[in-house]
């Protein structure tokens, strides 16, 4: 039992015995002894920590209790000053015991890296300290593991929980060539991994110092809250030396000293932020501050960078049309032109051809026409690869029947590219970049949030951009953005309300530090963005995005609240002190409680919300 | 210049985190000192020349504070 617990209780139970043996008998010396005994088991480690204090010459809150208590004393004033001694040091007991609760969720994530790890070297696996690990070294994870490194796997398959990095705790799939990281657990399986990264050097590592360095960063609230109470304590001690010497009235002064601490105006605020961070982390969310917390929940506007938010990213085809000839011919044909372009949708024609099983490899030359698409020309057949207004230039024939075909195919397929060899049209490939899951459910709660404009900022045409997003509730779109137009655009919407930029991180970077508030999201951006963004959603599921803007608005209201309730409280003590309604012992528990109210109030931010589905 | 973060248990009174800081900033050679209450860590940036991390521990010690954990940042 800590000496803390033991002082709190010993002196707690003598209160009791006092009061019944003051309701039950005549025997006043018996309970004033009783009192006596009390004030010194809870005064002593008060007075002790006051003197320590002024040594250094610091004075401290606990020196005015001693004050208070002393004076007490001297008033022959048992019950007081046993009653302000034993309250003190209950509420410290019950505040360090609340704190450490609100703490938890964090610092159960930090317990997340294992301690130890099985590293192999030339096939003799031997059980070695984290701390010794390096990269470059080999360990081996099994079922039930944690995995120490971040790393690539270089033998066995396995079910990997990723929610201590993604939040997601449907299992991935990991086999050999696969990227894990550390902190997730192998729930079935075997790995050997080649460690990449290790120790603080880690995505996890990496969090847990932002997630440290965010509870430190002070929210603007919280500096003018402590600016109130470092100017409230020197107040009311000059008040209580100024009643004194006016009305002679000790205890009144002793009571203005008791209630002095300004305890739950100093720590409303922060109890709140670490509350509001621990539960975002639970989702995978990162914030580097109370700053931003405070900011999310003023948020008017979000802007999207369309790839990789709303979209999953990866171009596909998925659609072939040929005209009398076959659709891997048109792919072929396609993928021979495109080799080496690196445009997003070649990329998706080339891995369409590689998921047919065509090779193509010979050398053409080929000519880019920007916006419209390319003319490859090698020995034999010279290739076109474009949109309607390319194959017009070059005085390709469109019959009608093939007109219509290609109008059916642009309302189904975001980007419908023509085909043709030799200046005869042979097919269409219609490329979709296919939408998210949950982007349509999660756009709508963003509306229902109060989230007045959601704009899409793309690279991509303007047509193709809206046909993707077609379904979703979005205000503007604004189309073919090089990046640092994609800022410039964001500059405007500052101007019009608060604006969050969402982006992977990739080419969107400008505008996230260009926003009111940078929120970096997918796994694939992890390392460009964690240096970038205010907020870092380490999943792929917008549905986190809705999570942010509520768990940051609840914070910021409960915010309100405990400032409210602790210079409320201040307030009425001490208009309860000046008429001498409240006396040194009321003064000291209601001073306490309102610490606990609150650290309580603020652990409602981690009641409240419960994971979507 | 050295960089140090000490663990301390759980600060209560968000006062404590006032004087551990006010008490080390005294102390010569110290050059930076934040307390963060809610996390109860207190880092320090002192010249190692002028103090040693051992008489900055005893200094949160002489204070009633006890550190539980002691490394480099």
């Amino acid at each position: 039992m800590s000496h803390q617990k033991l002082t709190t209780i010993l002196s707690g139970s003598l209160l009791i015995l006092y009061l019944i043996i003051d309701r039950f008998t005549q025997q006043t010396l018996i309970g004033q002894l009783l009192l006596i005994t009390a004030t010194f088991t809870a005064g002593l480690p008060i007075l002790w920590h006051a003197l320590q204090a002024l040594r250094f010459k610091v004075m401290s809150i606990e020196l005015l209790v001693s004050i208070a208590v002393i004076g007490a004393l001297f008033l022959h004033e048992f019950w007081e000053a046993a009653a302000v001694s034993f309250l003190f040091i209950f509420g410290a007991y019950l505040e360090a015991r609340t704190l450490s609760k609100t703490r938890s969720s964090l610092e159960s994530m930090i317990r997340l890296s294992p301690s130890t790890a099985v590293r192999s070297v030339h096939g003799i696996s031997e059980t070695v300290d984290v701390d010794e690990l390096v990269a470059g070294d080999t360990v081996i994870v099994k079922t039930g593991e944690r995995i120490p490194v971040d790393g690539i796997i270089t033998r066995g398959i396995a079910g990997v929980n990723q929610s201590s990095i993604t939040g997601e705790s449907l299992p991935a799939e990991k086999s050999i060539g696969s990227e894990v990281y550390g902190s997730t657990i192998v729930e079935n399986g075997y790995l050997e991994i080649l460690a990449k990264r290790v120790g603080e050097e880690t995505t996890y590592g990496q969090l847990m110092h932002l997630l440290e360095e965010a509870q430190e960063a002070k929210a603007p609230t919280q500096k003018f809250i402590e600016k109130f109470a470092s100017y409230y304590t020197p107040t009311m001690i000059v008040a209580a030396v100024i009643v004194f010497l006016l009305t002679r009235d000790i205890r009144l002064a002793l009571t203005l000293l008791v209630i002095s601490c300004p305890g739950a105006m100093v720590i409303s605020i922060p109890v709140a932020i670490v509350a509001g961070i621990g539960q975002a982390a639970k989702f995978g969310i990162l914030i580097r501050g109370g700053e931003f917390l405070e900011k999310a929940a003023k948020v008017e506007i979000i802007a999207f960078d369309k790839t990789g938010t709303l979209t999953v990213g990866l171009p596909e085809v998925n659609s072939v049309v040929a005209f009398s000839t076959s659709e891997e011919e048109v792919i072929r044909a396609a993928a021979q032109a495109e080799m080496g372009s690196e445009h997003h949708l070649a990329k998706a024609i080339l891995h369409e051809a590689a998921k047919r099983g065509i090779v193509s490899d010979q050398q053409t030359e080929y000519q880019i026409f920007p916006g419209k698409g390319l003319i490859s020309a090698s020995l034999n057949e010279t290739i076109l690869v474009g949109n309607m207004r390319l194959a017009e230039e070059n005085g390709i024939m469109v019959s009608e029947i093939q007109q219509e075909e290609f109008t059916v195919m642009q309302g189904r397929t975001a980007t419908t590219v023509l085909v043709a060899i030799n200046g005869t049209l042979i097919g269409y490939i219609g490329i979709t970049d296919k939408l998210r899951n949950n982007s349509l459910q999660s756009l709508q709660q963003l509306k229902n949030e109060g989230i007045q404009r959601i704009i899409v900022l793309t690279g991509d045409t303007y047509v193709s951009a809206q046909r993707t997003l077609s379904q979703l509730p979005i205000d503007e779109i604004n189309a073919e953005l090089l990046p640092t137009e994609k800022a410039d655009a964001v500059r405007q919407l500052k101007q019009t309300g608060v604006t969050a930029m969402v982006g992977d991180g990739v080419n969107d970077t400008l505008a996230l530090a260009e926003s009111d508030l940078g929120i970096a999201m997918g796994q694939g951006a992890t390392d460009a963005a964690i240096r970038t963004a205010d907020i870092v959603i380490l999943n792929e599921n917008t549905v986190n995005l809705v999570e942010l803007f509520r768990i940051s608005r609840s914070t910021v209201s409960i915010m309100k609240q405990n400032i409210i309730l602790s210079v409320g409280v201040v307030f009425v003590l001490l208009i309860g002190v000046l008429t001498k309604k409240v006396l040194m012992d009321v003064g000291m528990m209601v001073h306490e409680l309102s610490v606990l109210a609150v650290i309580l109030n603020a652990m409602r931010i981690s009641g409240k919300h419960d994971i979507i589905k | 210049m050295e960089k140090r973060i000490f663990q301390l248990n759980q600060l209560t009174c968000p006062t404590c985190a006032k004087k551990i800081e006010t008490v080390l900033k005294k102390t010569n050679g110290v050059e930076e000192v934040s307390v963060a209450f809610t996390s109860s860590k207190v880092k320090v940036e002192y010249n190692e020349t002028l103090v040693k991390a051992v008489e900055l521990i005893d200094k949160i010690h002489r204070l009633g504070y006890r550190v539980m954990e002691s490394k480099k940042a």
